[in-house]
């Protein structure tokens, strides 16, 4: 069974993981190129890779894989799906 | 018909359509700047079945809303087919990843929406196939009633039979149906009635109006792409439709990506459009893959190597050919010498033209390689990686991981290093990017380089690292100036970069090599016209004026020696005397000009045919040359860098910023570096 966990920031997201992408924070810049992507509020991905702390991570969206950094990363707010 | 079919090509970038457009037009197609910008048009000639098509590769988008330069370029053609009919093409190839058809999707339905006739081309199918997936063809051209769907495969020249079969199909005989697609549910259309009924007066059929008013409400970029003058009457009724729409939806803000992605949901849910005969999701190659070559320490450690073997391979392989080159041209100089009478023709046949062209063609070998390894990266979809490791680093200095692959273009030429900055879609980054780019050592500095060191050292180690101690001058120096930059320059950031990893492929030989030698040729062309010129003005003024009797005088009484010795008192705390001067006046042009310089400067000095690295050890010690290598680092000498820069940025103010910062940088480097060199007892 899927079940989902609360919403938290991409950012804090587990290497691995899967996540349903929730809401994005209207302060994020350059919506049009997210939006194009498939970063919209509804759509699934997964965190394949993460550089540091700080630093950018890799996210597989839509069969694509995407780079984002971790500020933007702070604005969009997913839930964890986690099979049990 | 007189007038040859127009076909136009467009995808997403990585959708591997440059590769498409490679294979079916070869060599033969013409790359020019679109007016006015630096971004290349592809124009390319097609035969099939002895017809003659004319096809034009567009720059990749994602959507029909421009994010940055070159796709605003792409935008607003797109917007031309609309409104001015007769600009549109006869018909549209939209190249499609197979891999990743969903999001591919995106932008091909909304080029159907267009309205002209499209073919889609589901390229890489082979890969989806390896995979155990597939694309149900047919199901897909019925339900989004496009004119025809193929499966092709850009690798090879056979995976596009189908395409050009569907081509010349279409043009045998041409359908009037129009693949015409409406995602929009009535409520929402009610809603941007008055927009529709605005973009349907400047020329659109109502389904482009459509398409149009909603891409407008969902993002103000949108607006870019239309005329100055019509800008502020679509933006006033934009927002009575924005009101209208925000009471049946929650938000207008990516409107338009939520209810087409959702549309596209809905369409595959629907029909089994996409085959999946896994039990399993499987990993991808390039997400195994992945976990090594985009890892922080791992793959850091691999792009360090891999930098490390391309440089490596740009001396080791390029100095057997530039040998040979050079050895070639000596002898045509000879032959020349033989064939034609004695006199002033001659000499400037053989001092002045043969000397200029042998500066040009001794860069085509380096050219060619660091072109080719650089294309490989990009190709293979290495590049990107390198971006994203480089992206928390490049942050720092204010840029982006975007930046990496210009500025590392830059190492062979600043130009073309220049031009690739045009897909940084941040302002304040690109012009950072391009303001320090020419601080990397470009190829040009190479001979100057290697002249310079090996006339004045001999230990094999000591060489390299002087070589590496003058590449990594620049580059250190780069970083400073990009960081003291991004404080400075008011411009305004935009912190939300984001990037596309592609799929790994596997580069195509013919494309590496069409990419290398249209870029190869254009330096060649462009920079040797320059250089040949120069090299012409240099022959007379370094032959005149003559005695009574016609005899040449020594160089310190021609012309050139005049202009050097007047320069002489400026440049002496740096070490220079008035032959240096003469080089540094004629690299002002272009650097590599200074070896052919200094060689006519004693080839015509001197009777007897001593090497030029003797004549120049004879005449200067180590610290000047290593004060001449500094000086060639940091000096803005290269005209068409200027030309270019003023292109880009479209004025003056930012290439007159670059030459004055590089100058004074030049100028203080090397005096501090001769003097403080004299004072410690190095001379």
């Amino acid at each position: 069974m899927k079940n989902k966990k609360k919403k938290i920031a991409l950012s804090k997201l587990n290497t691995e993981s899967i996540a349903t992408i929730e809401n994005i924070s209207n302060d994020l810049k350059n919506k049009t190129r997210f939006s194009e992507m498939g970063i919209i509020p509804g759509k699934s991905l997964k965190l394949i890779q993460r550089y540091s702390i700080h630093g950018p991570i890799c996210i597989k969206i839509m069969g694509s894989t995407i780079m984002i950094r971790k500020e933007t990363a702070d604005q969009i707010f997913v839930s964890e799906i986690y099979d049990e | 018909m007189s007038k040859k079919p127009t076909i136009a090509l467009i995808g997403n970038p990585n959708s591997g359509k440059t590769a498409v457009f490679n294979q079916l037009t070869g060599l033969a197609q013409k790359v020019s700047n679109y007016p006015g910008v630096t971004v290349e048009k592809h124009v390319g000639k097609i035969k099939i079945s002895g017809k003659d098509y004319n096809i034009t590769d567009y720059p990749g988008i994602y959507g029909i809303v421009p994010n940055s330069l070159d796709e605003k370029i792409v935008c607003e053609e797109i917007l031309n087919w609309c409104t001015k009919k007769d600009s549109s093409p006869d018909l549209i190839v939209c190249v499609l990843d197979a891999n990743n058809i969903s999001r591919n999707l995106y932008l091909a339905t909304q080029i159907l929406e267009i309205g002209i006739p499209t073919i889609f081309a589901l390229n890489m199918i082979d890969l989806l196939q390896e995979s155990n997936k597939n694309i149900d063809v047919s199901l897909l051209k019925e339900k989004l009633n496009v004119h025809d769907v193929v499966t092709c495969c850009a690798l090879n020249s056979k995976g596009l039979i189908d395409l050009t079969q569907s081509i010349s199909q279409f043009f045998n005989n041409p359908s009037k149906n129009r693949s015409e697609i409406s995602i929009l549910d009535e409520k929402t259309k009610l809603s941007i009635k008055e927009l529709t009924n605005l973009l349907q007066k400047k020329g659109m059929s109502e389904n482009q109006s459509q398409l149009y008013a909603i891409n407008i409400v969902s993002n103000s970029n949108s607006l870019e792409i239309f005329e100055n003058s019509e800008r502020s009457k679509i933006k006033e009724i934009a927002n009575n439709s924005i009101l209208k729409l925000e009471e049946i939806h929650s938000s207008t803000k990516s409107l338009n990506s939520i209810i087409r992605y959702q549309w596209l949901e809905k369409l595959f849910d629907k029909y089994k459009i996409l085959i999946n005969l896994n039990k399993t999701t499987k990993k991808s190659f390039t997400e195994k893959l992945d976990k090594y070559l985009t890892h922080p320490i791992l793959g850091t450690g691999i792009f360090l190597s891999l930098l490390f073997t391309i440089f490596w391979a740009l001396f080791r392989f390029s100095e057997y050919p530039m040998n040979l080159v050079d050895s070639m041209m000596g002898a045509l100089k000879k032959t020349v010498a033989q064939i034609m009478p004695d006199g002033l023709l001659e000499d400037l046949m053989v001092n002045g033209i043969l000397e200029g062209i042998g500066g040009i063609v001794i860069f085509i070998p380096q050219i060619l390689i660091l072109m080719l390894s650089l294309k490989f990266l990009e190709d293979s979809g290495y590049m990107a990686r390198a971006s994203f490791l480089m992206d928390r680093f490049m942050s720092k200095i204010g840029l982006n991981g975007g930046s990496v692959l210009p500025l590392m273009s830059g190492y062979a030429c600043a130009i073309p290093g220049i031009m690739a900055t045009r897909t940084i879609d941040d302002w304040k980054e690109r012009l950072i990017t391009i303001l320090i780019l020419p601080l990397t050592s470009c190829t040009a500095r190479l001979p100057v380089y290697v002249i310079m060191i090996t006339a004045f050292v001999d230990e094999p180690v000591n060489q390299t690292l002087l070589f590496m101690l003058m590449y990594l001058l620049g580059t250190i120096t780069a970083i400073i100036v990009a960081k003291i930059l991004s404080i400075f320059l008011k411009e305004k950031a935009n912190p939300s970069f984001i990037m596309e990893l592609p799929s790994y492929k596997k580069p195509i030989l013919k494309t590496l090599l069409i990419d290398a030698y249209s870029k190869t040729k254009s330096f060649v062309v462009d920079a040797g016209k320059i250089i040949f010129a120069i090299s012409i003005v240099l022959w007379v003024l370094a032959s005149f004026p003559k005695d009574v009797n016609g005899n040449d005088l020594p160089i310190k009484d021609s012309y050139v020696g005049f202009i050097g010795q007047t320069i002489e008192p400026i440049i002496e705390p740096m070490g220079f005397d008035w032959k240096i001067g003469i080089g540094l006046i004629t690299s002002f042009a272009a650097r590599e000009t200074f070896v052919s310089t200094m060689s006519t400067i004693y080839g015509i000095d001197e009777e007897d045919e001593k090497g030029l690295k003797e004549n120049l050890s004879e005449d200067y010690s180590l610290l000047i040359s290593i004060s001449i290598m500094v000086f060639y680092v940091y000096a803005a000498q290269c005209m068409s860098t200027f030309a270019i820069v003023k292109k880009e940025t479209n004025t003056w103010k930012w290439a007159i910023v670059m030459i004055i910062y590089m100058t004074l940088l030049a100028y203080i480097g090397s005096t501090l570096v001769f003097q403080i060199g004299s004072s410690m007892g190095y001379t």
